[in-house]
């Protein structure tokens, strides 16, 4: 096997026992390598500099830069660099964000090491890796779902169990104001009424608490 | 216009729609109480109830003036016209012929006689009715003697006043005897015959002449009249006259308070004692210390034979035992008996005020200087040394238990055994100036004093009365007691009398203000006239004539003569509601409004108006009666709709003697908002409201709490993931790893124990990660084959066809059957996947009226059941699923044989109802 047919990964995982867990099944194949290991979004970022590596595994939740904002901005520089989210989540809005960011997989950690090199391998052929439930959520998540800013502050404030009143006190806004953006939150969503909203945005990862 | 005697109302063209002009030429009263106006042209109106109707030319009314009006005793109302005599039939009125037809007989004067013929009077002659026929009377050739003024019926003849005289028809039209009653040098204006069969003729310049008894009277200004010209003569329900004349109304009284005046015989008209002897005649006395004796209508001097020179008598007594007791101006006591002539305290220069004889007989004499006491042969003086109240001594009168009370200019003083005693009555009325004294039948002891009003010693207790409760005057100087218990009074204002219970009324609030008769202007006395100069300040004789002295002679009151009050009709003239004049006749109906009303009422009683009182009440709304004020008005602001009558009731004299009755039924309809059905509506709607905001309420905390707790949960699930999910996912990670290290090896058994570690921690990863899912969604009510949708996903990442088939009515699960039932499904699709190598897995869920139920089925080679290792080791994770469900109640199954694929069946009872989704978690 030529060193240049070994992939070379850069893990970036919050997590050391993943970290070790995962660069001890790569270290099990012959055409794998670690070639770093990153804690944080930042980190990630310097390593990849440093490396280059075939294929990057990202947490997405990481302390600081996350994994998506990670991608875009070794993207920026580095169009074609290949990464995998290995991540505990699968809501849409995760793995919206993490695809939309340039993720080439996505891994729900707890995943067979067979599946997982399966991914690292068909990433790193130019393949997609997304396993047939993150497949599903992906498509059920509907168009226009976006909230700008001022919304996902509103939403955030209403899983909290806020009520309008007390969203435009926080805010510094207007109580009509609120509840003309919890309509457009509704809609955008496509929900009735704003447990639903906070029911949804919860599952889909919209919004993290 | 109109006058009740105490108003007067104006209608006219301003006020009255009706009236075209405010010509009025004739008036009739009818007997039901409503009133017919001769309207000017053309018109006739009737009044009734406060409304005119208006009777014109559709009527039958030809277009001139109407003169007179007339109702007959049939009730029939006569409407005479410058062009005829008209009847009024139903609501027409047809006009009466005469004898030629073309002619056009003015009605100026109707009357109907005593035989009840009608007659007419007018300037071209004097016609009586013969059927539909009015006949010509003539009274002669002379053509002012068929020129007709007026027409007056008595009960035996018919007056005709001409131009050229005054005649009298004794006997109807038929004998046709009349007579010339006065001469044609009279120029007669009209006349009135009054109900004592008087003829009052009213003159041009000529003044005012009675006709009574063939005897003429004339009265003439300026000594009776104010004016020689009369225009008119009217004699009142009382029988007052009144006179209109050239300069003012004249009122004449038929006098029932009579005068002894000089014309009598008295040199002196300032009378200022009366007293009756019990033995004699009527004595009065003047200021001028002259005593005179009634007789009948004469009063003559008395003449003291006495050597002591002239006598100014003021006051005279007399005893039981027959002696004549006569007070001096300063010059002593004259005692006579049988003709001799005694004279005692000259000396002492006593003026004698009053005498007093006592049960015992015992001579009381009040003096200017104190009270003296005749032992029989001297006097005995007790003055303010000996503990009487004031020198100046008033009157002297003796209560029930024989105690002396003795009124003084400075107090009462009682006399008990011969001696002053004190108590609370003395007490109260020191420094009181009291002017008369009276002991009634009863044993009350009346006081009358200068400006403090009536005073009442009742048991000891002293109350006042004073104009404030009805009194005519806070002056008393006399107090007399009628035979019907009604106390008489003299005052400077005049003639009162009140009822002895009316002050008892007055105690217990029965009447705000005694009841009391004036006997003022309007019976003959002058008011200003009474006199005080001394006890006896009037006396009652024995036949019953009340006798009061005046500056202006003696007068005199005959109660029996006094027939008060006739009943006056009270009328209900006119009600506003909101200051709106309603209707008062058929059905009063208000619309809603701010329940103002006012109700306008009169009586007539012109000669006393001050003798009518009202009492009203507004059935509906009032629970008393109140006593009217002097307003002859109703006022009630604030009325709440409802059904009222406003009962009114006029009395003519004192107490509730005399009284007519009116009333007024109406109905005041609420506004909308005070309907009772408004009410019970606008209840509903507060109810409603109230449930709406409960319910709204109640329904944003139920949005809060989920919220609160969603984000509960929420933090739950953060937290297991963060910590358990971590750890798990570390350890799994690990185990992997291991693994495919292993298999790099040769250690078979290694690969085998790390396979079920690893599997182990997926599953524990795989509920765990389950269990945060849950945290996050269940309160929503997901249907569980949705969720087992989800699996389809898990097979086809397999290459296995997952089939999924729900039987039953759909029942939403308890949450945790639902989870517990998912994670069976999951299991046992991976258990199937992993060991059983099938193409195809069918998910049934099956919802039973009891039990939900879960089978799964392959068509893998399945295992034997019986190899516990397998059953243990290939299906362990089923092992941990049978302890979840069996803590809910369930069970579960497993079916296999080899080559006959596997069948896992899951039962949950469906008995525990999901709660609203809301659970602990």
């Amino acid at each position: 096997m030529t060193e240049s047919q070994i992939i070379r990964i850069l893990l970036a995982d919050d997590h050391p026992v993943v970290r070790f867990g995962l660069s001890t099944i790569i270290g099990t194949q012959a055409d794998m390598t670690v070639i770093g290991e990153a804690a944080t979004g930042l980190e990630a970022v310097r390593m990849f500099k440093e490396h280059l590596p075939d294929v990057t595994l990202m947490d997405l939740r990481m302390p600081g830069l996350g994994g998506a904002e990670a991608i875009q901005v070794i993207r920026k520089d580095h169009p074609g660099s290949r990464f995998i989210v290995v991540t505990t989540y699968h809501g849409d809005e995760d793995i919206y964000k993490a695809l939309a960011a340039g993720a080439r997989g996505y891994l729900l950690k707890g995943m067979s090491h067979f599946e997982f090199l399966e991914a690292i391998r068909r990433v790193h052929a130019g393949s997609q890796y997304l396993p047939e439930s993150v497949r599903q959520s992906l498509a059920s998540r509907p168009p226009s779902s976006e909230l700008s800013a001022r919304e996902l502050q509103i939403l955030t404030l209403v899983i909290r169990g806020q009520s309008n009143k007390e969203i435009a006190n926080a805010l510094g806004i207007t109580e009509g104001t609120v509840k003309w953006h919890m309509n457009i939150i509704l809609s955008r969503l496509g929900v009735e009424d704003r447990t639903q909203a906070a029911v949804s945005a919860l599952q889909r990862g919209i919004v993290e608490i | 216009m109109r006058f009740d005697g105490v108003q007067f109302t104006v209608f006219d063209r301003s006020n009255t729609a009706s009236f075209r002009d405010n010509d009025i030429r004739a008036l009739c009263a009818a007997k039901d109480g409503s009133l017919w106006i001769g309207g000017g042209i053309g018109t006739l109106f009737h009044y009734v109830n406060g409304s005119f109707r208006v009777f014109d030319k559709e009527a039958g009314l030809p277009n001139a003036i109407v003169r007179s009006i007339y109702e007959d005793r049939r009730a029939t109302l006569w409407v005479g016209t410058d062009v005829g005599l008209f009847r009024l039939d139903g609501n027409l009125l047809v006009r009466l012929h005469g004898e030629t037809d073309s002619v056009l007989l003015p009605g100026h004067a109707i009357a109907e006689d005593h035989e009840g013929r009608l007659w007419v009077g007018s300037s071209t002659g004097l016609f009586f009715r013969d059927g539909d026929t009015l006949r010509r009377y003539s009274l002669g050739s002379e053509a002012n003697a068929n020129r007709i003024l007026t027409l007056k019926a008595t009960s035996d003849s018919l007056w005709v006043a001409t131009l050229a005289g005054l005649w009298r028809l004794r006997d109807g039209a038929g004998a046709a005897r009349a007579s010339k009653e006065l001469s044609d040098d009279i120029n007669i204006s009209l006349f009135d015959v009054d109900r004592d069969g008087s003829v009052w003729i009213g003159t041009f310049s000529q003044g005012l002449i009675r006709l009574r008894g063939g005897t003429l009277t004339a009265f003439r200004a300026p000594n009776v009249l104010p004016h020689n010209d009369i225009w008119a003569i009217f004699e009142d329900r009382e029988g007052n006259l009144w006179i209109g004349t050239g300069d003012g109304l004249l009122r004449l009284s038929k006098t029932r308070v009579r005068t002894l005046t000089i014309k009598n015989g008295l040199s002196d008209e300032d009378v200022r004692t009366i007293y009756e002897d019990p033995k004699g005649p009527l004595w009065l006395i003047t200021s001028a210390g002259q005593l005179y004796r009634r007789e009948g209508n004469r009063v003559t001097p008395f003449r003291l034979g006495s050597d002591l020179g002239p006598i100014r008598v003021r006051t005279v007594f007399r005893d039981k035992s027959g002696a004549l007791w006569i007070g001096t101006y300063g010059q002593g006591i004259l005692r006579l008996t049988g003709g001799r002539l005694q004279s005692f305290g000259t000396k002492d220069g006593f003026t004698i005020r009053s005498f007093y004889e006592d049960r015992r007989g015992n001579i009381w004499i009040a003096t200017g200087h104190g009270l003296s006491y005749w032992d029989g042969r001297r006097l005995q003086n007790y003055s303010v040394e000996e503990g009487l109240a004031y020198a100046s001594v008033k009157a002297i009168t003796e209560d029930q238990d024989g105690d002396l009370l003795i009124a003084t200019d400075g107090g009462l003083s009682r006399m008990h055994n011969g001696r002053f005693v004190r108590d609370p009555a003395t007490e109260r009325l020191i420094n009181e100036s009291i002017l008369s004294l009276h002991q009634d039948a009863d044993g009350v002891t009346w006081l009358g004093t200068r400006s403090g009003g009536l005073l009442r010693i009742k048991a000891g207790k002293v109350s006042q009365y004073t104009t404030r409760d009805g009194l005519l005057s806070n002056t008393i100087y006399q107090i007399l007691e009628d035979a019907d218990g009604g106390l008489w009074m003299t005052s400077p204002s005049g003639v009162f009398s009140a009822k002895r219970e009316g002050f008892d009324a007055l105690s217990e609030e029965k009447v705000a203000s005694i009841p009391i008769i004036v006997f003022g202007a309007s019976e003959g006395v002058e008011l200003s006239q009474m006199n005080d100069g001394g006890q006896p300040a009037g006396c009652r004789t024995a036949a019953g004539q009340f006798w009061f002295p005046t500056i202006k002679g003696a007068v005199f009151i005959d109660p029996k003569q006094i027939a008060i009050g006739s009943p006056v009709p009270v009328l209900i003239e006119a009600m506003l509601a909101d200051d709106r004049q309603m209707p008062i006749t058929g059905d009063i109906h208000i619309l809603p409004g701010r329940g103002k009303l006012e109700v306008h009422y009169t009586a007539f009683n012109l000669r006393s108006p001050e003798q009518v009182t009202f009492r009203y009440k507004l059935e509906g709304f009032d629970t008393a009666w109140s006593a009217a004020t002097t307003q002859r008005r109703a006022n009630y602001t604030n009325l709440p709709p409802g059904q009222y009558r406003f009962q009114v009731i006029a009395s003519n004299g004192p107490g509730l003697q005399n009284t007519s009755q009116a009333s007024l039924s109406f109905v005041w309809a609420p506004h909308l908002y005070q309907t009772t059905w408004f009410y019970a509506l606008c209840m509903v709607v507060v109810g409603l409201l109230g449930w709406t905001i409960i319910h709204l309420y109640s329904r944003q905390t139920k949005a809060r709490y989920r919220l609160l707790l969603l984000a509960e949960r929420s933090r739950v699930a953060r937290e297991l993931h963060d910590t358990v999910i971590q750890s798990c996912i570390g350890v799994s990670t690990l185990l992997e790893a291991a693994a495919a290290s292993a298999q790099q090896s040769e250690h078979g058994w290694t690969t085998d124990l790390l396979d079920r570690a690893r599997i182990q921690m997926r599953l524990a990863l795989d509920e765990a990660r389950q269990a945060v899912w849950d945290l996050r969604r269940e309160w929503v009510h997901l249907d569980l084959s949705d969720s087992l949708a989800e699996l389809r996903q898990l097979g086809a990442e397999r290459g296995i066809q997952v089939q999924i088939e729900t039987k039953g009515a759909r029942t939403p699960l308890d949450p945790r059957v639902n989870r517990d039932l998912i994670l069976v499904a999951k299991e046992a699709l991976r258990n199937a996947c992993t060991h059983g190598h099938p193409r195809q897995v069918a998910i049934r869920l099956i919802f039973e009226p009891r039990e939900v139920r879960l089978e799964i089925a392959d068509d893998g080679c399945g295992f034997d059941t019986s190899n516990q290792v397998t059953v243990q080791g290939g299906h362990f994770g089923l092992a941990g699923m049978r302890e979840r469900v069996e803590q809910l109640g369930g069970s579960i199954r497993v079916a296999s044989g080899p080559g006959q694929g596997t069948k896992v069946i899951a039962v949950l009872p469906l008995d525990r109802h999901p709660s609203d989704g809301i659970e602990p978690a």
